[in-house]
């Protein structure tokens, strides 16, 4: 027990985001127009701009039809093109199993079962030595080609010419737009942790500069030029891919999209970070905290569509608010209202609030827009807030407390029913059994009536806990989709532990494989790791606590598809 | 938006205890028509009842080993464990068929079926338990893990000490002191009225109650506030004894229910042997 | 739910597959945060373990412990928090998987210990599944298991591997017990054409170590019903009728025409009230009930009449005496004679004569002793000395001396009135010359023996002897003709069975039992009814019957016509019926044939001991 043994502790950038960048490099980059304004007295000593450009960055090179990007996938890069020409598809899609989706791999059965007798008896053992070879972070990204199959070749018209190193047009079902040299793409996804909005493929030979969002993030937090592409961007982006798939709204033709997107405002709301002050009122409401979008009586001037993060529909009730809903990107707000006020050539107070929870993105498009362009063709709508009021009180009070606490942010909130479990442990057991003896959740947590969110990674929608990891360790998984951490990557810093809203990431202190405590050897204080659960992704069969629950009482629930009910 | 899930028909909602109840009644002809066409054709059924009834321990066993398998994707072990409890009420009625009596003779074979009696009464208790205790759990209002409880209760005792410490530090009496270390001190040492909390039973709350009302009125106005802060510790108290009570029970009764069944299995083992030894 | 205080949320991740906890929780104190190491040993007395950084000790508790303490370690480095060294307990998973290993150590050692071999007295603890009953305990006592069990005498790997081959169980009972037939065989019978019934074992039907008053020849109704059941579920139901001429398929021994006796003989109207020799008082009480002639003290499935003495002869005594057996008739190959000198049907009369003479001369010569020579020549097996009794060497001397004149005549001497039985030489009633025998009374032992030889010379000879004894036989069972008028009754039952040595039972009333595996008691029944009522209740006089057809010719089995209705399944149903008196299978059948014992088993049984040795010996070969 007291037998320790040193290791250094890992720093930032000791997992470089690729080998390859050499000083040349770094040289050529900062030559370029957009290195060449920034301020490098603005960036602080210990993440100077030259650091980032080695470390953050790797240099990608494209042959003709590479995929760079799938529309769909989690990516934590942004792109600079430097050379070349790139497509992105905006209409049409390609089919998946041409885009050759990445997949994790699972363990094998006789692995999983060697799990039985390769367990150590003692917790958190690392096989120290991985970490001495400081392998690079993350999940490596293969650049698929769209051409590598006839079925892809079919997609384009007419065939590729040897030597011309340039791709044909894709088919009339496809629109796509050009992006040429100096293009910066893919920021949305790798500031957003939302999924690629589109699939971009190299139409030429290219040379692009992918820059991990660590890098990116820092980038926009001490350059204000990079700030501003990088949010203008954004915006831009966000709102017409928005339109074009709200069910509202897709019916329309490209030129009244395009004029209903000239004519939408983009909102935000609430602050990006809102797990800060989140954590710092323990869990207690207020308007600082919820700030008000719209407030029930007023008049609306305009559709709110949400782009991003979550609101809250509430109504008041007696002495407070009642929750009617929750709404996430896609939902829209105010339509019964404006509709209504339009059919009956009047105006028409909202009947619900929206505030927003956390964060909150949002369109709004104007009343006169919606008038002009969609009413006309539009199918009055079926469903009303308002109806959610005939359910009663005590039925909501799941909704209320999952909603106050943001658990609604979760695809894998763990929700034990306490009066199915009977606190044998069994889940514990058979977490501790997939990750070397080591349980990556706690079987507790706050609980209202008999449901009980653990203190497990709930894999939420939006996970705050990757802003700030300076080493990209915690990432979304591209083949599943879930926030896993490297364990070699990780350096300790804690950063996500603090982030986490919920308390689910759990920093330990590590021994090596004779079982002695892992020290710092300059100040003597233990390495740690942050864990969390990673839904067993790399293991066959899903998570493995759901299985082994004898009384069905502990179940992941996605509150995407509101399964809140499962359990009531 | 959140919707309430539709109402399904009656069949629908109970599916899953029809199939299982089908299930249990054709293994159980499986079982009882052979052995009964054995009987008629003057063979031993006790052959197809016995190797079935032990066939039927092993599944029931097996979910053991379930439990530690759950790196690998098995069936889901709440199927497991209804085909644990649905298998072994085939059993018992296997069992029957198999003995067809309630106390066989000789000695070991007495010991064969008082285990089995024994494993199959306290699986049941187990089952019940399973039941309704975890519903009183949840609405004793807090939760707490098992092997925190020693924990949370010295922090309890902690704070009731300071209490009291400090109603006497600054109220200069000494009757509210007095009076915890003869009753309170025994009462936040360990847990308490663990019986009563296991039956269900409400005297830990009336012993609390009865002891504040009788020192109530020795105490001033100021040392009555500590009291109080005392009686909400002592609540507290009762429902962690509350919770080791009931979380205890459902722990271990399987102290009972595992090593009786192995010793069941390993009897029924050598009983096959005989059988096979010395009259097959 | 607002409280002053709530459980504190758990800061670190519990850990339930370790093996051991902090022994300070079994005390309630609060339990370190290390916790025991896995070997079980306490994890520390220290709560922390100091760094030393340049000049200065660090504190290094882990925050979830409660972080870095106030104080700081001592300046000698030393963490100031002690606490005592705990004593780790097992966690409840580990304490359950050392009680699991107790328990089944401890059963695997109690089943060692009380497991004994080796053919000892006693039920060895484990083994035994029950007390044995009675009957069986009190003979194997010496021998133990091993008396029906050999297995038992192996040990070790053989004992265990003796599971794998399956055991001859039944050889064992059979070493003691044994039935009529074949032991094996479904009710201890071959049928033919029914190659397809299996061997049944022992342990089909019976069962043993159930308790010491156990009865083990108790057989459940189920195990008759498991082979018949497509034919017999309940008696009423579904048992099959009874066969037809139920019970009266084979005819008696005895030709007794029941319907004529009551019908004509014992009518007190009829002719023959007023013979003398007839018994009026008897035969008004025998037509009144069947109790007159039948003896139903001992009512068992025959309810035999009484002897002839008691019954027949209150009528037919007379004529025992009215026919002689004639053995010589001089100048005539008489049907004896013909036999004794073995005389061809065509011989010719000079040879005749000759053979006559030469016989007679003989006897002259050396009186019984030349005939009973001339007997046994014709059969070893004869006894002269039966058949001859009585026979005075004087009277048969001059006898033969005086037929052997010319005009062969003998004077017989003075005969006793009174006792007109015995030998007689000389002219009879009807004026012929003969030796001839007059029984003194039924069951005559002379006119007995003369029989029983004939049919016995019948029965051993070639074909020209039994030709001969045939037609000697004939002659002197005839009906009407027959000496002692044995045929007039009995030539049915001896002709009946020509292929067997006489034996008495043939001259005896009743028949060979047909039903070895039914049985029907009579006493029960009478018991119920009532004598005298009860037995019309079941047997009726039928009058259509023609009885007399089938004792023309005894060997004609298939002509007979019993005097009595068959007795068919309602007469049972009446009471054996469903909520009335039982209807159990065993009630009325058996399945054994004539269940006995070895004489082996006999033998050992006075010899004190059943060694299960021999039984060893005996089955070694055997798998």
């Amino acid at each position: 027990m007291n037998a320790t043994v040193t290791m250094e502790r890992p720093q930032r950038w000791d997992a470089p985001f690729d080998d390859t960048v050499s000083d040349a490099d770094v040289e050529m980059l900062l030559k370029r127009p957009e290195f060449a304004v920034i301020e490098q007295n603005k960036f602080p000593k210990s993440i100077p701009l030259e650091g980032v450009l080695r470390n953050d960055c790797r240099l990608v090179k494209l042959a003709p039809g590479d995929i760079v990007i799938r529309e769909g996938d989690y990516g934590s890069s942004a792109f600079l093109v430097l050379k070349g020409k790139l497509r992105v598809i905006v209409k049409g899609e390609i089919p998946s199993e041409l885009l050759g989706r990445t997949s994790t791999q699972r363990h094998g059965w006789f692995h999983q079962l060697s799990r039985l007798w390769r367990t150590p008896s003692l917790p958190e053992v690392r096989d120290t030595a991985v970490y001495e070879q400081r392998r690079s972070s993350g999940a490596e990204v293969v650049h698929d080609s769209l051409v590598s199959t006839p079925e892809g070749q079919a997609l384009f018209d007419g065939q590729i010419e040897e030597g011309s190193g340039v791709m044909p047009n894709l088919g009339a079902d496809f629109q796509t737009v050009d992006l040429g040299g100096g293009a910066i793409f893919g920021e949305i996804a790798a500031l957003g942790r939302v999924p690629r909005t589109a699939t971009v493929y190299a139409h030429s030979h290219a040379t692009l500069l992918e820059i991990r969002w660590q890098g990116l993030s820092v980038l926009r937090k001490y350059d204000a030029g990079w700030r501003r592409i990088i949010d203008e961007g954004y915006r831009q982006n966000q709102l017409k891919v928005q339109i074009k798939e709200s069910p509202l709204l897709s019916h329309l033709s490209e030129s009244v999209i395009q004029e209903l997107a000239d004519r939408t405002l983009f909102e935000s709301y609430g602050s990006f970070e809102w797990n800060v002050a989140y954590k710092s009122r323990d869990g207690a409401g207020g308007d600082q905290l919820e700030p008000v979008i719209a407030r029930e009586g007023d008049y609306t001037d305009g559709l709110l569509i949400i782009s991003g993060g979550f609101a809250r529909v509430s109504k008041r009730v007696g002495n407070g608010e009642r929750t009617l809903s929750y709404l996430r990107d896609g939902d829209h707000f105010g339509l019964d209202e404006l509709y209504g006020a339009w059919k009956r050539r009047g105006r028409a107070p909202l009947d619900t609030t929206l505030t927003a929870l956390g964060y909150v993105n949002l369109l709004r498009i104007p009343a006169n827009a919606l008038e002009e362009l969609v009413f006309p063709t539009l199918e009055p709508p079926a469903t009303h807030f308002a109806d959610l009021l005939d359910r009663p009180l005590s039925g909501d009070s799941l909704l209320e407390w999952a909603v106050e606490k943001r658990y609604i942010n979760g695809t894998q909130t763990m929700l034990i029913d306490l009066e199915k479990c009977v606190r044998c442990d069994d889940c514990v057991r058979a977490c501790a059994s997939t990750h070397n003896g080591n349980p990556r959740f706690i079987r507790h947590g706050e609980s209202e009536g008999k449901a009980m969110v653990a203190h497990a990674c709930m894999h939420c929608v939006d996970p705050v806990c990757m802003i700030g990891c300076p080493t990209g360790a915690i990432h979304r998984s591209p083949g599943s989709g879930a926030v896993v951490i490297n364990d070699v990557a990780c350096i300790g810093c804690g950063t996500c532990a603090a982030s986490c809203p919920y308390d689910n990431i759990q920093l330990v202190e590590i021994r090596d494989r004779a079982g002695r405590q892992v020290l710092d050897p300059v100040s003597q204080t233990p390495i740690k790791k942050a864990t969390k659960c990673d839904l067993c992704f790399d293991q066959p069969g899903g998570p493995a606590c759901e299985r082994a629950c004898p009384h069905d009482a502990l179940k992941r629930i996605d509150f995407q598809h509101e399964q809140l009910f499962a359990i009531s | 938006m959140a919707e309430q899930p539709t109402r399904t028909g009656l069949i629908q909602r109970h599916a899953s205890a029809i199939g299982w109840g089908l299930g249990a009644i054709v293994v159980l002809g499986c079982i009882a028509l052979p052995s009964r066409h054995f009987a008629d054709t003057l063979r031993e059924p006790e052959l197809i009842t016995g190797y079935s009834l032990f066939g039927l321990c092993l599944l029931l066993a097996a979910l053991n080993g379930r439990k530690r398998l759950s790196v690998l994707p098995l069936i889901k072990t709440s199927f497991w464990k209804t085909m644990h409890w649905v298998a072994g009420l085939v059993a018992a009625a296997a069992y029957w068929l198999h003995v067809e009596t309630w106390w066989p003779t000789g000695l070991y074979e007495q010991a064969l079926a008082a285990l089995f009696y024994l494993v199959t009464l306290t699986g049941i208790v187990g089952f019940t338990w399973q039941q309704i205790l975890p519903r009183r759990l949840t609405q004793s209002g807090v939760e707490v893990i098992f092997e925190q409880i020693p924990n949370e209760i010295v922090t309890i005792r902690e704070q009731a000490e300071d209490t009291v410490l400090a109603c006497t530090k600054e109220l200069g009496s000494d009757t509210l002191a007095r009076f915890y270390v003869e009753t309170f001190q025994w009462f936040f040492r360990r847990p308490r009225f663990i019986l009563s909390h296991a039956r269900g039973g409400q005297r830990a709350a009336f012993w609390i109650a009865q002891q504040l009302a009788t020192v109530r009125r020795y105490l001033s106005e100021k040392e009555i506030a500590y009291l109080e802060q005392l009686q909400e510790l002592a609540e507290a108290k009762a429902r962690l004894d509350l919770h080791y009570a009931a979380q205890g029970l459902l722990k271990v009764w399987l102290l009972v229910h595992v090593p009786l069944a192995a010793a069941m299995l390993v009897l029924a083992a050598w009983h096959m042997l005989l059988v096979n030894v010395y009259s097959l | 739910m607002a409280e002053r205080f709530t459980p504190s949320p758990t800061a670190a991740y519990q850990r339930p597959t370790l093996p051991f906890r902090c022994g300070r929780s079994g005390t309630w104190e609060r339990p370190c945060w290390q916790g025991p190491d896995v070997g079980g040993r306490c994890g520390g007395t220290h709560e922390c373990a100091p760094v030393r950084r340049g000049d200065r000790w660090e504190c290094r508790r882990p925050a979830a412990a409660g972080g870095s303490c106030a104080q700081g370690p001592l300046p000698d480095g030393t963490c100031p928090h002690l606490r005592p060294a705990c004593v780790p307990l097992p966690s409840l998973r580990k304490l359950r998987g050392r009680l699991t290993l107790l328990v089944c150590t401890l059963l695997i050692a109690l089943l060692g210990a009380f497991v004994n071999f080796g053919g000892s007295s006693g039920g060895a603890l484990a083994i035994d599944p029950g007390p044995l009953s009675n009957v069986h305990a009190s003979f194997t006592s010496s021998a133990g298991c091993t008396s029906c069990h050999i297995e038992h005498d192996l040990d070790g790997l053989a004992w265990v591997a003796s599971a794998f081959t399956s055991h001859d169980q039944p050889g064992q009972c059979l070493e003691c017990h044994a039935f009529e037939g074949e032991d094996r065989a479904p009710h201890n019978t071959h049928y033919t054409g029914r190659q397809d019934l299996p061997d049944v074992g022992c342990a089909a039907c019976h069962t043993e170590h159930k308790g010491n008053d156990f009865d083990t020849a108790r057989v459940a109704q189920a195990a008759c019903t498991n082979c018949h059941r497509a034919d017999v579920r309940s008696f009423n139901e579904s048992h099959p009728p009874f066969p037809k001429h139920f019970p009266h398929q084979k005819p008696g021994r005895i030709n007794f025409d029941h319907a004529k006796h009551f019908g004509t003989y014992f009518d007190p109207n009829s002719k023959y009230a007023k013979q003398e020799s007839r018994d009026a008082e008897f035969a008004g009480r025998a037509r009144a009930a069947c109790t007159a002639c039948h003896a139903i003290d001992e009512a068992q499935r025959e309810i035999a009449p009484r002897s002839f003495e008691e019954t027949c002869a209150k009528c037919h005594a007379h004529q025992v005496r009215q026919r002689p057996l004639i053995v010589f008739v001089p100048e005539e190959a008489s049907p004896v004679t013909a036999f004794v000198l073995a005389l061809d049907e065509d011989i010719d009369d000079d040879e005749l004569e000759e053979k006559l003479a030469q016989f007679l001369r003989t006897v002259e010569e050396n009186g019984v002793d030349g005939l009973a020579a001339g007997v046994l020549r014709t059969h070893g097996n004869a006894r002269p000395a039966t058949l001859l009794e009585g026979l005075s060497a004087s009277l048969i001397k001059a006898a033969a001396a005086a037929w052997q004149t010319e005009d062969a005549e003998f004077e017989s001497p003075e005969t006793n009135e009174t006792d007109p039985g015995g030998w007689h030489a000389g002219e009879d009633d009807e004026g012929n010359q003969s030796l001839r025998y007059i029984a003194r009374r039924h069951n005559d032992p002379v006119l007995r023996g003369w029989i029983a030889f004939l049919r016995k010379a019948y029965s051993d000879g070639d074909d020209a002897a039994r030709e001969r004894a045939q037609a000697t036989l004939e002659f002197l069972l005839s009906d009407d003709e027959g000496a002692g008028a044995c045929g007039k009754c009995h030539r049915a039952g001896l002709m009946q069975s020509r292929e067997r040595l006489a034996s008495v039972r043939d001259w005896r009333s009743g028949g060979d039992p047909i039903r070895p595996l039914t049985r029907f008691v009579h006493a029960p029944h009478i018991s119920l009814l009532g004598p005298d009522a009860s037995c019309r209740a079941c047997h009726q006089i039928d009058p259509s019957a023609d009885y007399a057809a089938y004792f023309e010719d005894p060997t004609d089995v298939e002509q007979y016509q019993s005097n009595f209705r068959a007795i068919d399944k309602g007469a049972c149903e009446r009471c054996h019926a469903p909520g009335q008196v039982s209807m159990a299978c065993q009630l009325c059948h058996q399945y054994h044939r004539k269940p006995q014992f070895n004489p082996k088993f006999r033998a050992l049984r006075q010899a004190g001991t059943l060694s299960g040795d021999e039984g060893l010996a005996r089955h070694s070969g055997k798998t």
